[in-house]
């Protein structure tokens, strides 16, 4: 084998799938904190149609509407803002499909979140907020709800209302 | 051309194929596509192209 064979394949083998398997990994993990990466599973079908329903009274909803939330409206409340968070995240999205297509790992009832929502995930654009911080209402418990003992959705309902 | 490129060579090229989707329009299932099995197989493509090196080495007893 002649010097430019092998050198043509350290690029085959070597480079060229090291630099393209990083540009889709990366890529991919950009676009998987889309709607539109969670629209496309129809198992979201319900909860996507209440986030874009113009009735609906949901926090979800009310947030995607007026566009609080700009773009990744799913990610941005679902992620938990932990340094394993994001990857987390992206994980259990893969899970879900693995789980969905096997019957692997497939919880039984209703879709319901793992662990209770933390606050964490609201404060990050609410903890800094004048009307948040100067409401006499979350004076009176700001301890606990910064220190996660109160959950913001005790008094904060209705965060889904999926229809069917 | 060994075995050991020709079979390098058809997991990169099949790694390469899996993850174009991916590439295109990135959903929940070419996701898993490309993570599971894309990757596994440009892996499994490197390490058979190590070992055509290793043995090339030792063939010309360099290693």
């Amino acid at each position: 084998m002649s010097a430019t064979e092998k050198l043509l394949l350290v690029l085959v083998l070597g480079l060229a799938p090291a630099l393209f398997a990083l540009a889709v990994f990366a890529l991919s993990f950009n676009r998987a904190e889309r709607l539109g990466f969670c629209a496309s599973c129809h198992t979201m079908t319900p909860w996507v149609a209440d986030l874009k329903n113009p009735n609906s009274a949901s926090l979800a909803s009310k947030h995607y509407r007026n566009r609080w939330i700009v773009t990744n409206q799913c990610y941005t409340c679902h992620v938990n803002y932990e340094f394993m968070g994001p990857i987390n995240a992206k994980l259990d999205g893969m899970r879900h499909v693995i789980a969905y297509y096997t019957g692997i790992g497939m919880p039984q009832g209703a879709i319901k979140i793992y662990e209770p929502f933390p606050n964490g995930n609201c404060l990050r654009c609410h903890g800094a907020a004048q009307n948040f911080n100067h409401s006499p209402t979350h004076a009176a418990v700001m301890q606990q709800v910064r220190a996660n003992q109160l959950s913001c959705t005790v008094c904060h309902q209705s965060i889904h209302t999926p229809q069917g | 051309m060994s075995k050991l490129i020709q079979w390098a060579l058809i997991a990169n090229a099949l790694g390469f194929l899996l993850a174009i989707p991916c590439l295109l329009d990135t959903t929940p299932i070419t996701m898993v596509v490309f993570f599971l099995v894309s990757l596994p197989l440009f892996g499994i493509g490197f390490l058979l192209y190590l070992a055509a090196v290793v043995r090339d080495l030792r063939s010309h007893q360099v290693l």
